[in-house]
């Protein structure tokens, strides 16, 4: 069962802030094809600018290909720089509902989860508090247990474990490795190959737009 | 052509994320204000005060025999709502702008949620018009009930409006700046602080193109004169108001594939 094929897809933006202004492109994924099956962890990588992101945002429906195809099986639930997500004028407790509620999730199951989110990222005094009042690692530990305490069959994770101190980061691998377990595909991005290494079983790496190489 | 039912099917699919961006934008319009819901009636109150005094006492206009303050704020109340759910919503997708570029979820709550904000300080306003009658102890008849449909065009007027404005901003911010001009234009070409019976003969016909004339004055016939909204005026304003909601929806819905990949904050 496949649970994310991309056949031929390019995805281009303009150069230009004016949408209706002839400007040039930049070509931010040129001619890339490859599928991943159900429960595989595949981590991506290449230098800054090399359509990583591109590639995740095209996964979690937030864009689409200029041309080509991208073909996606299941929930995905994408944890792409999620930290910008977060509204920094409310408290945790109030990002957390307005989070869920924009992954669709109803009032009654996120009852459930609220507890796990707050306990896994270890925020229960300061629930109540602005989180801008929080510390930059504080923030992206929510994000990170908001995301991975959702429902979902696809789950990206975008450069998110470079910050947050090791024990978390320990917390969140083991936590990755129980997902993967229960059959979660698990894309993961990263410019660390030890940390794709710990999680994953397939690496593609990318350059330019292109993948360069595909494989164990 | 997308449905326009299927903007009904949206709502209830994820009316819980319409609810939670409008009390995020209640919660961000009250943010270190300590006046915070009052805001709701201060605002027409003193828009009352200043019609009142320019053109009640200065221009002494008449006000189709009822005391000048209940017949203007009977229009103000709901040309605040449409007024500011519109200011609101031209930047309501800028202003999301983090989660639309990081999540995939139906764009269409973000402008829903700005507009039922505004509609909680809607019901506020609305209270204090029924506290109005009150002090002035003007008669209610059984015509008012008229104000019901009249308030649902006003209604898919909003929302047409709303969702155009908020998406074409994402392409062309030029609509936010030119937004308050045009708002006072419109509210000058609406009968909110005269009445429809000033504007000249010659002129009515173009007047009520301005679907708010119609929807306005129907309002008033209905809620101070007990009587029907004048049926040419109230139906032109119907027509006009379902075609703007119709090309709104269709606008939102061609437009919202490239949202994300347009869109600054």
């Amino acid at each position: 069962m496949k649970a994310v094929v991309f056949e031929k897809t390019c995805k281009r933006f303009h150069k230009s802030e004016y949408y209706f202004s002839r400007s040039d492109y930049l070509w931010a994924l040129n001619d890339v094809s490859f599928s991943v099956v159900r429960g595989e962890a595949v981590g991506i990588t290449g230098p800054n600018g090399s359509g990583k992101t591109t590639l995740m945002r095209l996964i979690a429906g937030i864009t689409r290909p200029t041309s080509g195809s991208v073909a996606v099986n299941g929930r995905v639930v994408p944890l792409i720089r999620v930290e910008g997500a977060l509204n920094f004028n409310l408290s945790a407790r109030e990002n957390i509902s307005l989070l869920a509620a924009v992954f669709g999730i109803k009032k009654k199951a996120v009852r459930k989860i609220f507890g796990d989110i707050v306990d896994f990222a270890g925020i229960r005094d300061t629930l109540d508090m602005q989180i801008l009042k929080l510390s930059h690692g504080m923030i992206s530990r929510l994000s990170f247990s908001i995301a991975v305490h959702i429902d979902s069959d696809i789950l990206l994770i975008d450069e998110v474990l470079a910050v947050g101190d090791s024990s978390f980061q320990e917390q969140c691998f083991k936590k990755l490795s129980e997902l993967k377990k229960q059959g979660k595909t698990i894309f993961f991005v990263s410019n660390d190959i030890e940390s794709i290494k710990k999680v994953c079983g397939r690496v593609i790496v990318m350059e330019s737009g292109r993948i360069v190489s595909d494989g164990a | 052509m997308p449905n326009p039912f299927s903007l009904l099917v949206s709502v209830r699919n994820w009316h819980e994320l319409i609810f939670a961006f409008a009390l995020v934008n209640l919660k961000q319009r009250h943010k270190q204000r300590y006046l915070r819901a009052a805001w709701a009636v201060i605002n027409p109150l003193l828009t009352m005060a200043v019609f009142t005094v320019v053109f009640s006492k200065v221009a002494a206009i008449q006000s189709e025999g009822v005391p000048y303050p209940l017949f203007a704020f009977c229009a103000i109340v709901p040309w605040i709502f449409f007024s500011s759910s519109v200011g609101f919503a031209v930047s309501c997708l800028n202003s999301n702008f983090n989660l639309i570029t990081r999540i995939n979820f139906p764009k269409i709550t973000v402008p829903l949620g700005s507009i039922l904000a505004t509609f909680f300080d809607f019901l506020i306003s609305s209270a204090l018009l029924a506290a109005m009658f009150a002090l002035y102890g003007h008669p209610i008849g059984i015509n008012a009930l008229y104000a019901i449909p009249v308030f649902m065009v006003h209604m898919m007027l909003t929302v047409g409006v709303c969702l155009m404005v908020s998406v074409l901003n994402v392409y062309f911010r030029d609509i936010q700046s030119a937004m308050p001009v045009i708002l006072q234009v419109w509210m000058l070409a609406s009968p909110v602080g005269y009445p429809v019976g000033m504007v000249g003969k010659g002129l009515l016909p173009y007047y009520f193109l301005n679907p708010m004339a119609g929807i306005l004055d129907g309002c008033r016939k209905a809620l101070l004169h007990n009587h029907t909204p004048d049926p040419l005026s109230f139906n032109i304003a119907a027509a006009i108001s379902i075609a703007v909601f119709l090309l709104g929806y269709r606008v939102f819905k061609m437009s919202e594939k490239n949202i994300a990949d347009i869109i600054t904050p």
